[in-house]
């Protein structure tokens, strides 16, 4: 059986961070601060899929998004019955 | 609609020498840059916005990374202008809502189109006589990762795409095309555009058709190839008669400081 974590904002920095190869903050925007691009983009889509069983448009990171918006987006589809 | 240059025109000081550029000819310029190489990377050739930028970076290799493509960029586009290249006037406007300080740039008065493309310690610039777009992607050493990533570019954009290079080539393509108006992947998502390679060659370089009703050019036409193991670079622009001849270069960012790739 699979087991979703929480989508904390510390969390969600773990998994941009796995991804990017370079320490993330909560707060720090995908494009501005950490140069993030579509590949990266998509295989954070991906990650957060995996691991809290939401699918994120990846349109999403098109627009300025930080691990704790992000984190966000992921509770708020949650609630909102995109269950795992 | 997309960004038609109509706030610039008043800012060109009209005292540059006009760039000699062949006429249907994209020059695509593959620079790597070293961050720590302190010659590839100039602060002071950045402007007052690209320096608010710097100072607001919490980690200090992006941020000389950032510096180090900016730099290039400069020096390559203020090399075809004949200017300094903290002198290049470059400005921006949002496709979707005008705005000025994000979008696809552009060059105050226009001497040319170029797009501008990175990706880790790369840097990929286009410039032609017409708009363009262009992109570079590269898939990563770790297996598990390259795993992850074509998975994800099957699901999001090609679900038939029988390699990972196939997927990346289709993925950089689609991401180039989207550039060619500015629009990016934000107005055309992946799955919407629709990359048929074409039988012919250009040299090294596979040419391709992309097609969607959501970007404003009916068929863009374009050219990708791999520039080094893993990496692969596409130029696009708009189909309009002729395609522009492309002409590729690869430069170590020092020797940008010199003009000597010209």
């Amino acid at each position: 059986m699979t087991t979703f974590i929480e989508p904390t904002p510390w969390a969600m920095s773990r998994v941009w961070q796995a991804v990017l190869g370079v320490e993330v903050g909560e707060d720090d925007d995908f494009f501005d601060d950490l140069s993030g691009d579509s590949l990266r983009a998509v295989e954070i889509v991906d990650s957060v899929f995996e691991l809290f069983g939401v699918e994120l448009p990846l349109q999403r990171f098109l627009d300025p998004l930080t691990p704790r918006a992000c984190a966000a987006d992921v509770e708020r589809r949650l609630a909102n019955g995109q269950q795992p | 609609m997309g960004c038609d240059g109509a706030i610039d025109s008043q800012e060109h000081d009209g005292t540059r020498r006009a760039p000699a550029l062949p006429r249907l000819t994209t020059t695509v310029l593959v620079v790597g840059v070293d961050p720590f190489d302190a010659s590839a990377v100039d602060t002071a050739a950045l402007s007052e916005a690209e320096q608010r930028r710097l100072a607001a970076f919490s980690n200090a290799h992006l941020a000389r990374r950032f510096v180090g493509q900016r730099t290039a960029l400069r020096r390559i586009l203020g090399g075809v202008l004949n200017v300094a290249p903290a002198e290049v006037a470059i400005r921006r406007k949002c496709y979707l809502c005008g705005h000025p300080t994000h979008g696809k740039p552009y060059l105050a008065g226009r001497e040319f189109e170029f797009s501008v493309a990175h990706s880790a310690d790369r840097l990929a610039v286009a410039i032609s006589s017409r708009p363009v777009g262009i992109d570079i992607e590269y898939l990563g050493a770790r297996p598990s990762q390259r795993q992850r990533l074509v998975r994800a570019m099957r699901h999001q954009a090609d679900p038939e795409a029988a390699t990972e290079m196939h997927a990346l080539q289709l993925w950089t393509a689609k991401e180039a095309a989207s550039k060619v108006s500015g629009s990016g992947l934000v107005k055309a998502p992946p799955r919407a555009l629709l990359v048929t390679p074409e039988t012919a060659w250009s040299g090294a370089w596979r040419r391709f058709v992309c097609t969607s009703d959501l970007l404003p050019d009916a068929d863009i036409g374009g050219e990708w190839t791999q520039c080094s193991p893993g990496v692969v670079v596409a130029v696009a622009a708009a189909i309009d008669g002729e395609r522009p001849k492309v002409r590729a270069l690869h430069v170590p960012a020092r020797s940008l400081a010199t003009g000597a790739w010209r």
